[in-house]
């Protein structure tokens, strides 16, 4: 069972306010969900471009693979963007989860 | 200015660079045909004209920035220089005269089109691959 939490606790505490972020929020207490879009929407909409760069490599190799493509070296373009794009998604998610597991092993 | 731009502009050099080694070995391949498909006279030598894929001088910096370049082939012409005529009576194709009409392709300058397209797909193989490190060196600052 999880406590309720005072709201005075919140909102107390000037030192820990670290100012409004979209004007409305009056502290840390304030910070409630925004809607949607923002960072969230964003990593959702790289995501699917990136699963769609992928999709692109693929679908290439096998046209490469049976011998239907004519053009090796948009095969070998489709696949060395698709790399990138995954390494470039997979430092950023490692550095993610590495702040992340900075917060979390915060000493207090 | 897109992540893979520099990868785009490499793309179009290496496609235009493979048609040209694919029109160069086509010369070579018929340096002695006298005579083409369509039965008129021997055959032509063929050349690729390459133009550049951007927005042109007109178009502003911002613009020419946000544009895809690299290069397109404008078209593959036929060279008008004359035919080379050889004296060769058995020929089936010779003339009146005992002359043969043969085409205007010269193997040795042949080769050095295939040397050019060589290097120049090779440059543009290095040109993707440094892209692709700088790419790869601009990660490794987050590790």
């Amino acid at each position: 069972m999880t406590l309720p939490i005072d709201p005075s606790v919140l909102t107390s505490g000037a030192e820990w306010n670290v100012g409004s972020v979209d004007g409305s929020a009056t502290g840390a207490g304030a910070a409630a969900p925004t809607g949607g879009s923002g960072f969230g929407s964003m990593l959702t909409d790289q995501i699917s471009k990136l699963e769609g760069v992928q999709d692109d490599a693929a679908k290439a190799s096998q046209a490469l693979a049976t011998g239907q493509a004519s053009d090796p070296e948009a095969v070998v373009m489709a696949v060395e963007r698709a790399r990138l794009s995954m390494q470039l998604a997979s430092t950023l998610r490692n550095k993610a989860v590495e702040a992340f597991n900075d917060v979390f092993h915060t000493q207090v | 200015m897109g992540l893979f731009d520099a990868f785009d502009a490499s793309g179009s050099g290496l496609s235009a660079e493979r048609l040209r080694m694919d029109v160069t070995a086509e010369n070579l391949a018929n340096a002695q045909s006298t005579r083409t498909a369509n039965g008129q006279g021997p055959y032509r030598r063929k050349e690729v004209v390459l133009e550049s894929a951007d927005s042109g001088a007109g178009a502003s910096f911002a613009d020419s920035l946000k544009a895809a370049r690299g290069v397109r082939v404008a078209g593959i012409v036929e060279d008008q220089t004359p035919m080379r005529r050889v004296y060769d009576p058995g020929h089936p194709d010779a003339d009146a005269q005992g002359y043969v009409t043969m085409p205007n392709v010269n193997t040795v300058s042949e080769m050095t089109d295939l040397i050019g397209a060589s290097r120049a797909y090779e440059a543009n193989v290095t040109a993707m691959q440094t892209a692709k490190s700088m790419f790869t060196r601009t990660l490794d600052l987050l590790k």
